[in-house]
């Protein structure tokens, strides 16, 4: 067999576009299904061997150099077309500068490659496009600052968490950023960076309660106190919950052990927590009690109502709220998981006993400092505990 | 004359003689590869590696292919066996009775099982119950498989009336009465005639209970529950298997010879029992293991899931796409559909891989599911029927609200319903998909285009579901294997099946 | 006067005999036309009284040298005389079954071969520099592993059950793997039934008689020989680059309607910043030592003959990892004394041990994964951590480095006692005992390997025990009687009788987890493995009866006849014994009256023919004959214990010899005082009963036992030219053999049997043993018109443009294998040869030797040739690159693809039945020998320095990266350590 063979990767034809045509007008509709078909006629290679197509967009006066959006073609780049849904050319058209219902056109053509040899089709095509509501480019971050905030400045800004469904209770939709942080009656800014590195993207809360991108000032006129914003970018909204009265409690009794306060930087602490372990007889212990119970874990209120937060990993002292977690059932002792601590909102409806810790010898009859940290950028918010 | 085999002429002396020669025999029932593969040519799963399999699944074989051959030769040779115990056993005088006649008894049933097995897989077979000779071997022609299918009843009820329904502990493992009743109950199953599997399959009611945990029937320490009725029997390292090898993640040292596929995971409902089809249902294809039917989590290994890896620590496996090393299409270890197996999964296997997990051919719960298949196809499936059966099984499983209910629907639903459920509950075990969609004559329609794995987007075919493998199934020659090529190149007395 | 007078009638003259550049001691001076004469000493020196004072004319010879006629002067006190080779004589007596025979009246097939063929190869066993030295003898080896051996046969496959030819070593059944090459005398190689039948049914593969190395008379002689050289692997598959590789992939992917994984930007990557590495390459050093070092002592003084050598050989390894390779170590000691006129007694012992260390692992699985690697993974990453790539959960590098090892220690002593004894004159009774015992003990420690990645294998370390020993005994007594009447009538007779009998036990144990890591012994398991653990033996046994009567008339009519009569344990008692005779003749042409006219050019010119008998018996499995039960452990459990399981054996109680009736006729001739001669023969060999496992149907359901099948023929013929001449002070040697064999089935009553999977053969009548039986192609489709116009396979669900098109045989329409394979060539070599040069100048010496194979078929599966083989990532060769595509439609290789869509392309066909023939430089020598001027002075008698080169190139059309000499499964599959090419120097020094 040859050996000398080599591979011909220069491209010696390339395609014409053939659709949508020069100029076709689309508004963009993020519930439609319906997809656009951008297609065109193939490049050949020096040996027949495979060509893959990229169908890249520009901005109207782009040059491709740089563009603002690519994709390969349908089936991996190996097909004569690409049908992009509503939502991709909502990215692309906010990409290329056109604002939330604005109209405004961008560029595209074809990259077609053999091999690592990459050349663009000699003609490109316009298209026109009106965008809608809605935030298209979800960020990695989030952060707020301002006078409203517990951050002066974009550098000093408080991070957002940005939420995933990790409790089988958890129903969040994509684009949820939550931070638990203190806000005052006053304006604020929303970035998806603290740092002033290009590009930063704003955005801004409207008169309507609606996420817009842009860097105008938002205003917060709720009442002063810990919050749990949550940013909802996908469906342009936003909720504050108002958190208070945090509280360690033992859940054979229900009776409190510690009260946390806000700190600043998104922790709660109390320094004067104090808990016997129960045992059958103790003044505290209910009388069904037989054994020892130093089981805990906190009530809040949200909003006004009550709510729990715990583990994620006891149900019931059994398994594991989460699947296929297994469920760390005794004493923490330094061998316990590294996730024990990590703290979770269970919500209104908890069960009694569900995700409960518990507590460690050491903390038996002495006073303690326990903390909650909800801080966005650990992988978990978390609790602790120190001897006083 | 040879210093470590005695010869035939004065083997056959004592029942230790006998039991050992028997001994052997259980080991042909069926090999590890076998119990699990099959399933890899069916919907529920595709092995990238195992190419005769993969070719089966896909619809590129014929005559020549490995797999055909070995189950053809393999079966002839448990035959042969069996007919050599059955000539020889009488010579020994030093037995009792009952011995005698529990052991013809075990080797009446493993030789009507080859020959279920052979009638499945090629119809017709040339039905061999004498030890034959070379010459024999080479004029054989194909009986009939109505005649073979006699035979495997004859030889089945023999076997209930001499088999016990229960062994000493020491000799757990061996064939039982209730065994060969349930076998006997799922070979009319399988040739629908429902009176006798519905009336063979009651009989076992109330004799065995589901294990209260379904994750945990497949795990090491269960080994012995009481819903096994008959299991292929390993012991850590005396007689092991490496199934786990194929099974598992490769950041868990597996290698994802076997790998389910988004139809069988699609198969699954939600806990509530309502199908991800179903708007009701509450599926989002964004977070789609969620909520889900609990024996998935417990046959399928999936993007995000938790597990302890053998040192005991809680990994996560990431089989989103090119993530390093577990994600799809990583690499020629990791898996092509985006899932691996959890079924099965042994914490304690030797080098991570050698597993001493008895595989399970019959248990209580494929009993019930023939017996409700049956009772539907007689259209007399009843709400008592129903709390034995599927209402039980879905309880065991964890499913919960309606999921329990007796739902009341004509026998068409009931039968959608009972296939969906034996599909769930005995996935990847001792090829029963595989056997399934040949008897419902649905092999055209699940076997058929593109076998898909997890949505990745990467590719806007198939809603972004990644393609797997794309398979072909002809109805006209595909429901038969042919004979294999090696016996028709040496017997040309040996008929092919239609359209081979 | 009287005293003047007495000096001119009696001088004596004095002087010294040299030959080949040293004193030869035991050359006859005579004066001619009288008796007086004399023989020189130890030191060549003699001293001759003359008792005339003219002139006068000496002779002077010497057995196996040219006389040389002196004249003398009539003052003449001294002389210095000159013996030369002679080559039409060197060779006068052949080492020939129970005897040795004038090569003039030899009747049979029988080359032979000598130091000559061993002297100067940096070769590790004897195998390798027998390979193209005899026609006839077709040697192998595709891998230079050390301790592996090649294979070995005689005149093709006349029997399919063990073809290895019988090994005689001085006259005792024995083998020629641990024997040191430089004891080696002389190799005679009987190939056809008349010489070979005084073995019988041990005879039908042929027989090779090794004879080792005596004393020459005179005071001892010390020789040293020595080598040191490098090995270097050849034959690596070129893979492609791993920026074409991902542009492959890519394409491949597509073909088969799935999506790329490789973006341009990717690929221009590993165009610009690699990794680009061939995983199979790396398993292997660039080059590794080998030498070998022998001393021997030998001389013969009072009629006690001697020889004792030392030999040692080393073999680097050169897969990677801690001191792999193989050492031997030879100890040999040969003595004869002639106790009086009537009784001798001799004795040769030889001790062999092997020390070979290897990886713990199988060779074959380290090389699978490493073939089938894509180029674009390191197999250590930046932090020095082995990688897991592709395809494998471990390493085979770190396998190599990190894994254990397995030694295996095999030692062989050869014993032979002879007492000859001769009563009255010719009549000469000769009983020998002789017999080796083996051992071999095999530890193996397969370590645990820490990977740093997530999911490695081997990650449980077990320790591995095995010993065996052999011991097998042959004894025989013959008896020889000459006896000549009336000067015309040559009679000689030989009477033996013969037994062997073998007996081997083994046992090994299996332990798993040694705690640390480290210190692999069985002691430290924390566990035995029962499926590891094991022990048994087996023996066997043949009693011969035999004899041989030769005639010759006039030294110009020869005829000769064998009979053996052979009982074999291997059968049933009524079939236990077999007769085979055999009949020869031979006719001196030469020596006849007419002959002299032509005298001149014709030197020497002889007809022989033979016919005879010969048996086989050498059936792997000793006991097929009956049927046994085998028990076996941990076949299955109950209650969570193992319990043992019976099994039957395959058996076959009708089993039999088989027999060959072989026939040669061959015709010697020799020109111009016999510088240059030339032989001929031509055979026929037809095997009835042929031993075969044969396929059985499955329904049968007890595997394939051996049966006699039917009727094989092999037909064949061998030509060797020697020539020599001399060019003013050059002399020049040419030596050329050339042999072909056929075979044919001849007969399987009428049936045919197809063994095989991935490469099947069939056995059918009128065509070549396990000839191979596969689809033909018939180059590429180039459109879909042309798809949909063919035959295309009914188990290939898709058949595109740019796949293999295959001949539809039968004209039905689809391609299947039932009624569409052909017959397509077989993997035996056919027209094999070997031709060397030799030229020496002065002290310079060079030769230059080529072997090769002129006609074979190679079928090649695998990753070594099928891109992507069986949905793997990789891999990808260089010669995949001219693969199909709408702009190649002349390429060398179809359309790439993946899975599935591979399976057209995969099937089996001629496509990858490939040809092997290959000639090959074997070996070049270029030495130069001192003047004996200048090593006399410090004592040496003989000293030659030399380079040499073993393998040095190839030429195939078989371009796959594997050597084309690979065969049986390493060749199928390629996964093999590579032959390596070797360059050494070497001195040889006597003294
Ligand atoms: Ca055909
Ligand atoms: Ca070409």
């Amino acid at each position: 067999q040859d050996n000398s063979f080599s591979l011909d990767i220069e491209l010696i034809g390339l395609g014409t576009l053939h659709g949508p045509e020069n100029n076709f007008h689309i508004s963009i509709d993020p519930e439609s299904n319906e997809r656009v078909d951008f297609n065109w006629s193939a490049a050949t290679s020096g040996d027949g061997g495979l060509v893959l197509y990229r169908v890249l967009f520009d901005r109207e006066d782009g040059d491709f150099q740089e563009p603002i959006a690519s994709f390969p073609s349908s089936s991996g780049g190996s097909l004569l077309t690409l049908m992009l849904s509503q939502p991709a050319l909502n990215n692309i058209a906010s990409a290329a500068g056109i604002g939330q219902l604005a109209t405004g056109k961008v560029r595209w053509t074809v990259e077609a490659s053999s091999g690592y040899n990459k050349v663009l089709f000699p003609q490109s095509s316009l298209l026109s496009l009106t965008r809608p509501e809605g935030i298209a480019n979800l960020p990695d971050d989030l952060y707020i600052f301002g006078p409203a905030t517990e951050g002066a400045d974009l550098e000093n800004g408080i991070a957002f968490k940005r939420l995933s469904n990790q409790l089988p209770i958890d129903d969040f939709v994509t684009g949820i950023y939550e931070s638990i942080t203190y806000l005052k009656p006053g304006e604020f800014q929303i970035a998806d960076r603290n740092a002033e590195e290009e590009p930063i993207t704003y955005f801004h809360i409207n008169e309507e309660g609606r996420v817009r991108t842009g860097d105008q000032n938002s205003t917060f006129n709720g009442e002063e106190g810990v919050y749990r914003i949550r940013l909802n970018l996908t469906q342009s909204r936003v909720t504050y919950e108002k958190i208070d009265n945090i509280e360690l409690y033992i859940l054979a009794n229900g009776l409190k052990k510690a009260e946390l306060s806000y700190k600043g930087n998104h922790t709660f602490e109390s320094n004067n927590g104090y808990f016997e372990f129960l045992n059958p007889g103790h003044p505290e212990a209910p009388d069904w009690l037989g054994w020892e119970e130093e089981r805990y874990r906190f009530r809040l209120s949200v909003n006004g109502e009550t709510s729990y937060i715990g583990s994620n990993q006891n149900d019931d002292m059994n398994g594991s709220l989460v699947p296929n977690l297994s469920a760390y059932n005794g004493r923490p002792n330094g061998s316990q998981p590294p996730y024990y601590h990590q703290v979770f909102f269970l919500g209104s409806e908890a069960s009694h006993w569900q995700g409960a810790w518990k507590f460690s010898n050491q903390f038996n009859k002495v006073p303690f400092t326990v903390r909650i940290v909800f801080d966005p950028k650990a992988d978990n918010y978390y609790h602790e505990f120190e001897l006083n | 004359p040879p210093i470590d085999a005695t010869s035939e002429l004065t083997f056959w002396q004592t029942e230790e003689d006998s039991r050992v020669f028997l001994n052997s025999m259980y080991a042909d029932l069926m090999n590890s590869d076998t119990y699990l593969f099959l399933n890899a040519m069916s919907d529920d799963a595709y092995s990238r590696e195992k190419e005769d399999y993969r070719n089966i699944g896909n619809g590129n074989f014929d005559s020549s292919n490995g797999v055909i051959a070995d189950v053809w030769s393999s079966r002839y040779e448990g035959i042969r066996r069996a007919n050599i115990f059955l000539n020889n056993i009488d010579r020994i005088q030093t037995i009792t009775e009952e011995t005698r006649e529990s052991y013809r008894a075990q080797a009446r049933f493993i030789r009507a099982w080859h020959y279920f097995y052979l009638r499945e897989f090629f119809g017709n077979v040339p039905l061999i119950t004498d030890e034959i000779s070379i010459d024999q071997s080479l004029q054989l022609q194909r009986t009939d498989q109505s005649i073979v299918l006699s035979f495997v009843f004859e030889e089945l009820d023999q076997a209930i009336n001499s088999l016990p329904e229960s062994y000493p502990s020491e000799q757990n493992g061996r064939i039982t009465k209730w065994a060969v009743i349930a076998f006997k109950s799922k070979v009319h199953l399988y040739n629908r005639e429902y009176e006798q599997a519905a009336s063979l399959a009651s009989q076992l009611l109330d004799k065995y209970s589901l294990h209260p945990n379904y994750a945990d029937l497949f795990k090491q320490p269960n080994a012995g529950n009481n819903e096994v009725i008959l299991a292929l029997q390993y012991v850590p390292t005396d007689r092991e298997h490496d199934l786990q090898y194929s099974l598992i993640p490769p950041s868990l040292s597996g290698y994802a010879n076997f790998s389910p596929l988004q139809e069988l995971v699609d198969t699954y409902p939600m806990r509530n029992g309502l199908s991800i089809n179903d708007p009701m249902s509450n599926y989002d294809e964004n977070n789609p293991y969620e909520n889900r039917d609990p024996r998935l989590e417990a046959s399928v290994i999936y993007n995000g899931y938790r597990m302890r890896d053998f040192s005991g620590n809680i990994v996560t496996i990431d089989t989103s796409p090119n993530a390093a090393p577990d994600g799809l299409n990583f690499s020629s270890n990791s898996t092509p559909s985006g899932y691996y197996v959890s079924k099965f999964y042994d914490v304690e296997a030797r080098n991570q891989v050698n597993s001493g997990l008895n595989l399970i051919v019959i248990r209580y719960a494929e009993v019930l599911l023939n017996y409700a298949e049956a009772k539907i196809e007689l259209g007399s499936f009843t709400q008592q029927d129903w709390d034995i059966t599927i209402g039980a099984i879905r309880a065991r499983a964890g499913l919960i609200d309606n999921a329990l209910q007796f739902p009341n629907v004509g026998q068409e639903m009931l039968r959608e319903m009972v296939r969906k459920e034996r599909r769930i509950e005995l996935a990847f075990e001792a090829g029963h998909r595989f056997f399934d969609i040949k008897r419902w004559r649905i092999a055209e329609e699940v076997l058929d285009g593109w076998a898909l794995g997890m949505r990745t987007n990467s590719s806007d075919d198939h809603n972004g579901y990644v393609r797997v493998d794309l398979r072909t199934f002809d109805p006209n020659k595909h429901y038969l294997w042919p004979i294999p090529l090696r016996e028709t190149d040496l017997n040309k007395n040996l008929s092919q099946n239609p359209n081979w | 006067g009287y005293y003047q007078q007495a000096m001119a009638q009696e001088r004596v003259i004095s002087g010294t005999v040299f030959a080949e550049n040293e004193p030869l001691p035991g050359a006859s001076i005579i004066v001619k036309g009288t008796s007086q004469g004399t023989v020189s000493d130890a030191n060549g020196k003699f001293r001759l009284t003359l008792d005339s004072s003219g002139d006068n004319v000496i002779l002077v010879s010497f057995i196996g040298f040219i006389t040389n006629e002196v004249n003398i002067s009539p003052n003449q006190t001294s002389l210095d005389v000159i013996l030369d080779v002679d080559l039409s004589d060197l060779d006068e007596f052949v080492v020939v079954g129970y005897g040795t025979k004038k090569r003039d009246n030899i009747t049979g097939a029988i080359s032979e071969t000598g130091e000559r063929a061993i002297v100067g190869k940096p070769v590790t066993n004897a195998y390798q520099a027998l390979q193209g030295e005899v026609p006839g003898l077709v040697i192998q080896q595709g891998t230079s592993e050390p301790g592996t051996l090649p294979e070995i046969n005689i005149r093709g496959l006349s029997t399919m059950s063990g073809n290895t030819p019988l090994i005689v070593v001085d006259g005792v059944i024995s083998s020629l793997n641990n024997i040191n090459p430089n004891d080696i005398e002389s190799i005679s190689v009987l190939k056809d039934a008349a010489s070979a039948a005084i073995y019988g049914s041990r005879a039908a593969n042929g027989v090779i008689l090794v004879t080792t190395k005596l004393g020459k008379e005179g005071k001892p002689k010390f020789s040293y020989s020595g080598q040191v050289g490098l090995q270097q692997p050849t034959n690596f598959p070129k893979i492609a680059d791993s920026w074409e590789y991902a542009t492959l992939r890519n394409e491949a992917l597509v073909n088969s309607r799935m999506a790329p994984v490789f973006s341009p930007e990717q690929i221009l990557g590993f165009k610009e910043n690699g990794p680009n590495v061939s995983h199979y390459q790396a398993l292997f050093k660039d080059h590794a030592v080998q030498s070998n070092h022998n001393l021997s002592l030998s001389g013969a003084e009072r009629g006690l003959n001697y020889m004792m050598s030392l030999g040692y050989m080393d073999q680097e390894s050169l897969f990677h990892g801690p001191g792999y390779g193989h050492q031997r170590y030879n100890i040999r000691i040969n003595l004869d004394k002639q106790v009086n006129e009537k009784l001798k007694i001799g004795g040769r012992m030889s001790l062999a041990r092997n020390d070979i260390k290897g990886h713990a692992w199988w060779t074959e699985w380290l090389i699978e994964p490493s073939v089938r690697m894509p180029p674009i993974y390191n197999i250590i990453d930046e932090d020095g951590n082995y990688t897991l790539s592709s395809g494998s959960n471990g390493n085979p590098l770190a396998q190599l480095e990190q894994g254990g090892a397995r030694t295996n220690q095999n030692d062989e002593i050869l014993v032979n006692l002879s007492i000859e004894y001769e009563p009255i004159e010719n009549l000469v009774l000769r009983g020998v005992l002789g017999g080796n015992t083996t051992s071999n003990l095999t530890h193996e420690f397969r370590r645990a390997i820490e990977y740093a990645y997530p999911g490695g294998g081997n990650n449980q370390n077990s320790v591995a025990n095995q010993y065996g020993r052999s011991i097998y005994l042959n004894p025989f007594i013959t008896a020889t009687y000459n006896k000549n009447i009336s000067e015309k009538h040559d009679f000689d007779f030989l009477l033996g009788v013969s037994s062997e009998s073998f007996k081997t036990e083994f046992f090994g144990v299996t332990g798993l987890d040694v705690p640390g890591n480290q210190f692999g012994v069985i002691d430290n398991v924390s566990e035995i493995l029962q499926s590891g653990t094991n022990g048994s033996g087996n023996e066997w046994g043949i009693q011969s009866f035999f004899g041989r009567m030769g005639y010759r008339f006039s030294d110009k009519y020869l005829l000769e006849g064998n009979l053996r009569y052979d009982g074999s344990s291997r059968f049933t008692s009524a079939n236990r014994w077999g007769v085979f005779p055999s009949v020869s003749a031979g006719w001196i042409l030469s020596r006849e009256e007419f002959f002299s006219a032509v005298e001149d050019v014709v030197s020497f010119a002889k007809i022989r023919a033979s016919w005879g008998q010969l048996g086989n018996q050498d059936i792997g499995s000793l006991y097929g004959h009956q049927s046994l039960v085998n028990i076996n452990s941990n076949v299955y459990a109950f209650g969570g214990v193992g319990v043992p399981g019976a099994y039957y054996s395959v058996s076959n109680p009708q089993r039999t010899w088989e027999t060959s009736t072989m026939s040669n006729l061959g015709i010697d001739l020799a020109f111009f005082q016999r510088k240059l001669s030339v032989s001929f023969d031509i055979f026929n060999n037809l095997t009835r009963d042929i031993l075969l496992e044969l396929p059985v149907p499955s329904t049968y359901g007890l595997g394939q036992p051996i049966q006699n099948a039917g009727v094989v023929r092999n037909r064949g013929w061998e030509i060797s030219v020697d020539y020599a001449v001399n060019t003013g002070n050059v002399g020049h040697s040419f030596n050329l053999n050339l042999s072909d064999s056929q075979n044919e089935v001849v007969d399987l009553r009428g049936r045919e049997f197809i063994n095989g999977s991935d490469v099947q053969t069939i056995l059918r009548e009128g065509y070549p043993i396990n000839s191979y039986f596969a689809l033909r192609s018939d180059g590429f489709f180039n459109s879909q018109e042309e798809v949909s116009a063919s035959a295309t396979p009914i188990f290939a669900t898709s058949v595109q443009p740019g796949d293999i098109k295959y001949v539809d045989r039968n004209n039905d329409g689809v391609i299947n294998y039932e009624n569409d394979r052909f017959v397509l060539g077989h993997a035996f070599p056919r027209y094999t040869f070997g031709a060397t040069y030799a030229a020496n100048f002065k002290g310079f010496d060079f030769s230059i030797f080529i072997q090769g194979v002129g006609e074979r078929s190679q079928w090649v599966r695998g990753e070594i040739v099928e891109a992507f083989h069986n949905n793997n990532e990789g891999p990808v060769f260089a010669r995949h690159l001219d693969r199909w595509t709408p702009g190649n439609m002349d390429a060398t290789y179809p359309r790439l693809t993946v899975g599935s869509e591979s399976v057209n392309n995969a099937a089996r066909s001629d496509f990858y039945i490939f040809n092997a023939q290959y000639l090959r430089i074997k070996n070049v020598q270029l030495g130069y020998t001192l003047p004996s001027t200048l090593i006399s002075r410090i004592g040496l008698g003989q000293a030659r320095l030399y380079v040499t080169g073993l393998n040095l190139f190839t030429f195939t059309p078989m371009n796959l990266g594997l050597d084309p000499e690979s065969h049986g499964g390493a060749a199928t599959n390629g996964r093999v350590y590579p032959v390596s090419r070797v360059f050494s120097t070497g001195i040889d020094i006597n003294f």
